[in-house]
């Protein structure tokens, strides 16, 4: 079991340190329902929510870069009490454990946002997504309007001032850190021949992710949340190393979307081995089962059996 | 949903804009319908360029085999493996009883009408296609003989223009993404004047083929904003009722 946020009355507590990150799996995690197994996931962070409805993006949305993405779309959504509406018996049975992402837009909304998500079933958490220019106050006030509710609260925190932004959190009594938001930038979209500004990612994105996680981990007592540019398990034990507990994987599900479950199992201790005669390496999704499973169905040891020697003691 | 692996057999370089691959498939894939595409991404594909998966749009199905268009400046050779991510997409709505149906390539080149017209030419649907701008660059011989050809021209206009929208039971639309809402807003404002009693759903349909991220409705990067609830052109779409579509 993996704490994701601090020791506390709830702590926040997984299975499997991997989760699709904020933005990249829908509301509910429908859309992949098909395509991977969810319950091999830790939890399944939804796209961002704001208290208002918030309107798609005009014009370009999706612009290819060199190795990598950006991404405009305006963080649509229904604003969280239809939300809650439309997906609150979803999230009841989900088959993973559901943490909600709310956009800090401002102190009383990231309230009224807590205060609604608290009696959803299946909900097990909130993660906050600051703003970019979000200050230590701002940060502050934040996280004080998000006790409306007794789920334990990630903080997500900007690339780019990601340490500064940490502290601040950490200080402020944030369970978690989700390290790190994707950057904004701007690239020219070949079909409409304008530049279009938005967040961007790619498994270049690791390296900054990474460096920001390591500094982090040094300085702040709370638990940190690896994201950014992860497209392998290696990428994956990487953040582990560098003193993340779990790791968000982001854009390499839209790619291929089995690599969130092979990250996942293989984080998690699920790859199918020796059994069905493959290397925990050519496991693909639907080969078989899992060690994991296998273990547990070992027969309980029967009372009447002879009980095992003791161990020799010391004279 | 659902990931299968292809294998190209053929690829034939039709046309400087355009090249036609032959895939053998998955028995799944036999199950498509016009209006859905596969989202593909090479199987050895070394590094991550290019990063998101392409959307190949099938023209043509036999058995076994799946005919996809794709842009000329893809690179794609015999004996590669793709993996698909399908179907994207649901059928394209076609009215029933219709007997004639108006199709526009505004500025677009009309590859998703390609199997849509094979497949209800065959059913004696008299089908008008009409090309504007980029889109008279496509190859005629790729389309089914039944098809009329209509030219049209910049502005927007094209031969007996009233009488096309007076005697179609559906017009569909396409248009690059670039371009959508001034093409779709205007064919939805023509269609309105030309026929104001009455306006059935699905009478005119706009094809939303944006560049996805996900394909499987999960990022919101293609919501089209409708008067009810939002729409997504990857899972609702593409062919969307332009009656829903809010074009501001």
């Amino acid at each position: 079991m993996i704490e994701l946020t601090r020791t506390g009355k709830t702590p926040l507590v997984v299975e499997t340190p991997v989760m699709p990150a904020a933005g990249t799996f829908g509301f509910d995690g429908a859309a992949y329902r098909d395509l991977l197994d969810l319950t091999k996931l830790g939890a399944i962070v939804t796209n961002p929510v704001t208290w208002r409805p918030r309107r798609v993006a005009h014009g370009t949305r999706v612009v290819p870069l060199p190795a990598g993405v950006l991404v405009h779309t305006g963080l649509p959504n229904l604003g969280m009490k239809r939300t809650i509406a439309r997906y609150r018996a979803r999230w009841a049975r989900s088959l993973a454990p559901v943490i909600v992402h709310v956009m800090a837009t401002s102190p009383a909304e990231v309230a009224l946002c807590a205060a609604a998500l608290e009696s959803c079933e299946g909900v097990v958490g909130i993660e906050i997504g600051l703003h970019d220019q979000a200050t230590p106050d701002d940060i502050a006030a934040i996280l004080d309007a998000a006790r409306e509710t007794t789920l334990p609260a990630l903080v997500r925190v900007p690339l780019y001032s990601a340490v500064e932004s940490a502290r601040a959190a950490a200080a402020a009594g944030a369970g978690g850190l989700v390290v790190a938001a994707p950057p904004r930038g701007t690239a020219r979209d070949p079909e409409s021949g304008q530049l279009v500004g938005g967040r961007v990612y790619g498994p270049w994105l690791k390296a900054q992710a990474l460096r920001a996680v390591g500094q982090i981990a040094r300085v702040v007592d709370v638990p940190v949340i690896g994201c950014g540019g992860i497209h392998s398990a290696d990428d994956a034990r990487d953040f582990l190393e560098a003193g993340a507990v779990a790791v968000q994987v982001d854009t390499a599900t839209w790619v291929q979307p089995h690599l969130l479950e092979v990250i996942a199992r293989n984080l998690g201790g699920l790859e199918l081995t020796r059994v069905a005669g493959a290397l925990p390496d050519e496991w693909q999704p639907g080969m078989g089962e899992t060690m994991r499973l296998l273990r547990d169905r070992r027969p309980a040891p029967n009372p009447d059996d002879d009980p095992p020697a003791p161990p020799d003691l010391p004279e | 949903m659902r990931e299968t692996q292809a294998l190209i057999e053929r690829v034939r370089r039709v046309s400087a804009d355009v090249q036609q691959v032959d895939l053998a498939v998955d028995p799944a894939l036999m199950q498509l319908k016009p209006g859905q595409a596969l989202f593909v991404r090479r199987h050895n594909q070394p590094g991550w360029e290019p990063y998101l998966r392409e959307l190949w749009i099938p023209v043509d199905m036999r058995p076994g085999r799946l005919t996809v268009e794709i842009a000329g400046s893809l690179d794609a050779a015999p004996n590669e493996i793709v993996d698909v991510l399908s179907p994207v997409g649901r059928p394209i709505p076609v009215r029933p009883r219709i007997q004639h149906l108006l199709l526009i390539a505004d500025d677009a080149l009309p590859t998703p009408f390609v199997f849509l017209a094979r497949t209800l030419s065959g059913g004696g649907v008299a089908i008008t296609l009409v090309l504007n701008g980029l889109a008279a660059r496509y190859p005629l011989e790729l389309l089914s003989p039944e098809v009329e050809i209509v030219r049209g021209d910049a502005d927007w206009s094209w031969p007996d223009q009233v009488a096309t929208f007076q005697w179609a039971d559906q017009v569909l639309i396409l248009a690059p993404g670039y371009r959508q809402a001034d093409a779709y807003g205007r064919l939805l404002d023509r269609v309105r004047q030309i026929r104001t009693h009455d306006l059935p759903d699905h009478y005119a349909c706009g094809l939303f083929y944006d560049r996805l991220a996900c394909g499987a409705g999960a990022c919101g990067a293609c919501e089209v904003r409708a008067h009810d609830t939002p729409l997504l052109a990857c899972s609702d779409g593409p062919a969307l009722d332009l009656k829903r579509v809010v074009f501001r």
